[in-house]
């Protein structure tokens, strides 16, 4: 009976084998609609899923104009698979004009793009690490010494302290030039190595959303030992790499840029951008007044760059990459001062209240005010996240306070909120699959120069609204641009209509004009480009236009003159 | 007979002279006469097959030294080799400090892979009669990848290239962004196994060139006031994708020295680069090699040409640690002497930008002293004076190689540019020297690889002091120095925490160790510095490590009589153990 209830069991207590049995059976329950690919396994041998949602239609799912969610790179977000996984539902029982859509689009989602890291509720995952350069690997980690279910903080009294318990309860850390602190801190645990050190080197890791390459900051805490050094990180960006009719990717994670202005490159010349350039700056600005309308949201960005995947998607892939917490501590308003956001609580022994202890105080710096407004999301949302502070003792006999704020909790989405979040992102991912870019044969002109020459001129206009290639992408040459190019109509088959010069005598020749034209210049909706042919060839039905980008063919017409083909 | 060339007798005879004489100053007894691998005349280069079959002949003449392994396969499969080389009788090869020398990154730049394993070659060959040889072998390690793109090897030997073709690897690429891989690259087009070049004549007066009247296969650039005759049409070649441009995207089209993971940039930045760091088997599997083997301490890379001694940074905006920089100038400066027509030079400054190098890498990523040759300079033709004309180094040519490096111009119909004439250098004009010149290239480089490998660290116990200091309590100063110009650990390694830290174990029997402390006055040894509060005075990591010719200086508080047992750990020098009684 153990032997049969293990496997439960054993799933119930890790966050991503209960996701993956869960995506597991939305995919088996839908297999008209929902497909399921391994791209990797992550560094503890999880695998990394990508869920493609497509109809039957005319075009082959991985060629159609597409759209990747990207969801659980930090693992402390398991909120954003209950997201994830309301949309997968809806995708999949969708009718109507989605339905229609999603035969025509296809929505790649990876769910859950860092399985270790889920399955251990961190943001990293479990790569070795030596934190405290002592030479050794994780071996002084943190403990969970109230058996509260959590690790979180201990404080002491120590006239070296760093920190100060302010008029809030915080702990703020003091300004030596103006104070001396009254407390010192580390994470809840004991010196399990006796260095006298508490929990300064925690087992883990490596942060799978600070290993890509852009502005990778090498040798940095959780950046990884090189690029992509974490094989779920890689296997991301091989999804990414090998999906090139990917128009935007949207993330469900720990950034928001959507909220405010964009964040702009501030380098000039051949460098790596540290923002998105001035010409792509209207994508992100026009996307955000989307969002913005379509979920409500208000607050501020948070959009760092150094070694993050959303970053990567723009400045290496080339694509829009959309970025969301899908609800933050920073949308709502800032609690007054000296209000209801304490952390933790007064102790329980050891002295006077905090806010008799905290000197006077300026007002609130940025980081205060910040660290306010998450107490107070908190307290709202997540009360069992601040917990009072418990005196305890350790092995080695040191008197503490166990307790302070949970921060992990910051990650999460209140339960109450759920279903209308998800419903707002929902309609927002299903607005961008309506505003893919969609590179089009607009015009072709056949005009007759004089017998058996005619002048033959294309308009191609992108029909989306997104960019067919942003600025950058054109730099980085990704996607290839549209390919226009007159060829002969055997059948099915078609053969390059050749120059004159190599044409044989008789038969249709290109006489002037690109036998390959990439259409480069391509952007928003309307944007439009003309090429212009004089060729050879008693018939000019004989001769089609193709219309290609990467493997897909967007148009493949017969030339016909105002009198017929 | 695969893909020899150049073969010279002088060249046998110059590395046994070398040989000789070597082994007449220390002393031994004058060399027999070699036989087999032993004998190698080192004045040509060999294809991929060719490294494979002399890394395995070395192998088996000298199977106590040297083992192969494969680390990776390249794009089209073949297998990337390292050789270790290194007295296994003396302890195992991870257990001492190494050197790793590979070459041939570009595919182009053949005599790398013949410079790694000249230095294998000549080590073990003169081990046994060479002291200061033997010694090496003895106490440092050698990892040799002597070619790190067999594919673009491969294709240079048997393909029709230039001298500056098949730099990148096999992997096609799509270099015009149509859609097509590799689909117009150059053209061997009178089939004579060389990708040359096309002239046209042209009525006097349109033409940029006119021929030389002294050596009309050279063609002269017209100045003002004069006229020409003939236009150069580039290299040998056609539109063969009809798209009015010519040999636009040939076979590969990237470079493998842009693909590492240290300021790696996109190719927008950086031209060559692939779509990530690492992205070639190539680089994964000499990164995963290199990331496996702690004890790397140095790493020289072979490349052809100009006659540099190349470091880091690669860019301007990249900063090299402040105080390695004087460890890599005396090593630089000493490469100099040892190859007196090439200069010392920093990547960025003194050449041009290389954004994700592989020794840019080494040294930012590993934190290891690395080293670009490039080999061979033109001017090695005139001793070091100055480099030739066009005009003169046929001249040369003609003197020393007897026309065997330039086709003769023929005439050609082309099917874009009509009648044509083509004709030029050859591949092994221009990067590589010629036959006779090859052995001296190989043994002065290898000798500079020697040198740094003598200079890896090397760690010795310079004193131990016990003095009294009352109440059963004792001074015990241990002092511990590195003989070598390479630091245990670098700065870079140091600051970014690359790598583990060395340790200073101490293992008391019947003593108490109370306390320990850096000496940072050798005369006031009293004014010690206390070790951080966190560390335990038996186990002192040392993030600094042993500096180049520097001393590490612990005082210890001990009480009690017994014995200390000491280990002194680095990644990158051989373990220190010592013991002191206290009576």
């Amino acid at each position: 009976m153990l032997a049969l209830l293990l496997p439960l069991l054993l799933v119930q207590d890790d966050p991503f084998a209960r996701a993956e049995q869960e995506l597991r059976a939305l995919v088996a329950a839908n297999p008209a609609t929902l497909t399921l690919e391994e791209w990797g396994r992550s560094r503890e041998d999880r695998p990394v899923l990508l869920l493609r949602v497509a109809r039957a239609g005319d075009v082959d799912p991985a060629l159609r104009p597409s759209v990747l969610l990207v969801a659980g790179l930090d693992g402390r977000r398991v909120d954003d698979w209950s997201v994830v996984r309301r949309h997968v539902e809806r995708l999949a029982a969708a009718d109507g004009e989605l339905a229609r859509s999603l035969t025509s689009r296809t929505v790649w989602i990876c769910p859950l793009a860092n399985p270790d890291g889920i399955a251990r509720g961190s943001a990293s995952n479990g790569a070795p690490e030596d934190e405290d350069r002592d030479g050794l690997e994780g071996e002084d980690g943190p403990e969970d010494l109230d058996g509260d279910g959590k690790a979180l903080w201990m404080r002491w009294r120590s006239p070296e302290g760093r920190w100060l318990v302010d008029r809030d309860g915080f702990l703020r850390e003091a300004d030596p030039r103006a104070t001396s602190g009254a407390r010192e801190r580390a994470r809840e645990g004991a010196d399990q190595d006796g260095d006298g050190e508490y929990n300064e080197d925690p087992p883990g890791g490596v942060l799978p959303d600070r290993n890509f390459a852009q502005l990778w900051p090498e040798h940095e805490p959780g950046a990884g030992r090189y690029v992509l050094s974490e094989p779920s990180a890689l296997a991301l960006a091989r999804v990414v790499e090998a999906h090139p009719a990917l128009g935007c990717v949207v993330v469900y994670g720990g950034q928001d840029n959507l909220l405010g202005k964009p964040r702009r490159n501030d380098r000039q010349g051949r460098r790596s951008p540290t923002g998105v350039l001035e010409e792509d700056a209207w994508i992100l600005e026009a996307m955000g007044e989307l969002y913005r309308e379509t979920t409500g949201r208000k607050g501020k960005d948070h959009d760092p760059w150094p070694g993050r995947f959303h970053a990567w998607v723009y400045a290496h892939m080339g694509l829009p990459c959309l970025a969301t917490r899908l609800m933050a501590w920073s949308d709502e308003d800032a609690p007054k001062e000296g209000g209801d956001a304490k952390e933790g609580g007064d102790a329980k022994e050891g002295g006077e209240a905090p806010a008799a202890q905290a000197p006077k105080e300026p007002a609130r710096s940025e980081a205060a005010e910040e660290r306010a407004r998450q107490v107070a999301w908190l307290r709202r949302w997540f009360p069992d996240a601040l917990r009072p502070w418990t005196a305890r003792t350790l092995p080695d006999g040191k008197q503490v306070e166990v307790g302070g704020v949970d921060d992990d909790a910051l990650q999460r989405l209140p339960a109450a909120r759920l279903a209308d979040l998800e419903e707002k992102h929902f309609a927002f991912l299903t607005a961008l699959l309506g505003r893919l870019p969609a590179p089009t044969l607009a015009e072709v002109e056949t005009r007759r120069l004089g017998e058996g020459v005619f002048e033959v001129e294309a308009l191609v206009t992108n029909e989306g609204f997104l960019p067919p290639r942003t600025e950058l992408g054109g730099r980085l040459d990704r996607p290839r641009p549209p390919r226009l190019e007159l060829v002969v109509a055997d059948g099915d088959r078609r053969l390059p209509l050749l120059p004159a010069r190599t044409a044989p005598e008789t038969g249709p020749a290109l006489l002037t004009g690109p036998r390959v034209e990439l259409v480069r210049g391509l952007a928003g909706r309307g944007s439009h480009a003309r090429t212009r042919w004089t060729v050879r060839t008693a018939s000019p039905g004989d001769l089609h236009l193709l219309l290609r980008q990467e493997g897909r063919t967007l148009a493949d017409r017969a030339l016909e003159t105002k009198e017929g083909r | 007979m695969n893909g020899l060339h150049h073969r010279g007798a002088l060249a046998a005879v110059t590395a046994a002279l070398l040989a000789t004489g070597a082994a007449r100053a220390q002393g031994e007894a004058p060399l027999a006469e070699p036989t087999g691998v032993e004998a190698r005349a080192w004045d040509h280069f060999v294809d991929y097959a060719g490294l494979v079959k002399l890394m395995e002949a070395m192998r088996d003449r000298w199977p106590e030294w040297i083992t192969l392994e494969p680390i990776g396969k390249s794009v089209q499969g073949r297998t990337l080799w390292v050789m270790t080389v290194t007295d296994r009788s003396k302890g195992a090869p991870e257990t001492k400090p190494a050197m790793y020398v590979d070459g041939n990154i570009h595919g182009n730049e053949v005599q790398g892979s013949e410079a790694a394993l000249y230095t294998a070659w000549y080590l073990c060959r003169f081990a046994p009669q060479v002291v200061r040889l033997r010694r090496i072998l003895e106490a440092r390690t050698l990892y040799v990848v002597p070619c790190m793109n067999p594919d673009g090897r491969d294709s240079w030997f048997h393909d029709a290239h230039t001298a500056h073709s098949s730099r990148g690897g096999q992997e096609p690429t799509d270099n015009d962004g149509d859609g097509l891989y590799d689909e117009d690259g150059p053209n061997d087009l009178d089939g004579d196994g060389n990708i040359t070049r096309m002239r046209k004549r042209v009525p006097l007066g349109q033409g940029t060139f006119r021929l030389d009247p002294k050596d009309p296969r050279n063609m002269l650039r017209v100045e003002e006031g004069e006229q020409g005759d003939w236009i150069l049409l580039g290299q040998e070649g056609g539109d063969d994708d009809g798209d009015g441009r010519v040999d636009e995207d040939g076979p590969g089209g990237y470079d493998p020295n842009r693909d590492f993971g240290s300021d790696w940039q996109p190719g927008w930045i950086q031209y060559g680069a692939r779509t990530r760091p690492f992205a070639l088997p190539e680089s994964r599997a000499v990164r995963d090699f290199l990331l496996s083997r702690p004890n790397v301490a140095g790493v020289q890379a072979f490349h052809n040409s100009g006659g540099m001694i190349l470091r880091g940074p690669g860019s301007e905006h990249v900063a090299f640690e402040a105080r390695d920089l004087p460890v890599y100038d005396a090593l630089g400066r000493k490469g100099e002497e040892l190859l007196p027509f090439y200069r010392y030079m920093t990547v960025w400054k003194d050449l041009y930008t290389v954004h994700g190098g592989f020794v840019d890498w080494t040294y930012l990523g590993l934190g290891v002293l690395s080293f670009t040759n490039e080999m061979w300079t033109g001017k090695r033709r005139t001793q070091g004076t100055r480099e030739l004309g066009r005009d003169e180094a046929l001249e040369w040519d003609h003197d020393h190689a007897f026309d065997a490096h330039f086709v003769p111009w023929k005439p050609y119909d082309h099917p874009v540019y009509g009648a044509v004439e083509i004709g030029g250098p050859v591949k092994y004009t221009g990067r590589v020297p010629p036959g006779f010149l090859i052995p001296e290239m190989l043994h002065r480089n290898a000798a500079f690889v020697l040198y740094q490998c003598d200079e890896l660290p090397e760690l010795e116990l310079e004193r131990t002091d016990v003095r009294p200091a009352g109440a059963g309590l004792a001074y015990v100063d241990v002092v511990i120095r590195n003989l070598r110009l390479t630091p245990t650990r670098t700065a870079q390694a140091a600051a970014r925490h690359i790598g583990r830290p060395d340790l200073l174990l101490c293992e008391p029997e019947g003593v108490e160790v109370l306390a320990a402390g850096r000496v940072r006055d050798r005369f006031r040894p009293e004014a010690t510095v206390p070790l951080p509060e966190r560390q335990r005075p038996t186990r002192i990591p040392i993030e600094e490590g042993v500096g180049s010719r520097g001393r590490l200086s612990i005082r210890y508080l001990v009480r009690g009589q017994g014995t200390l047992r000491f280990r002194y750990e680095a990644e990158k020098a051989k373990d220190l153990a010592f013991e002191l009684p206290l009576r």
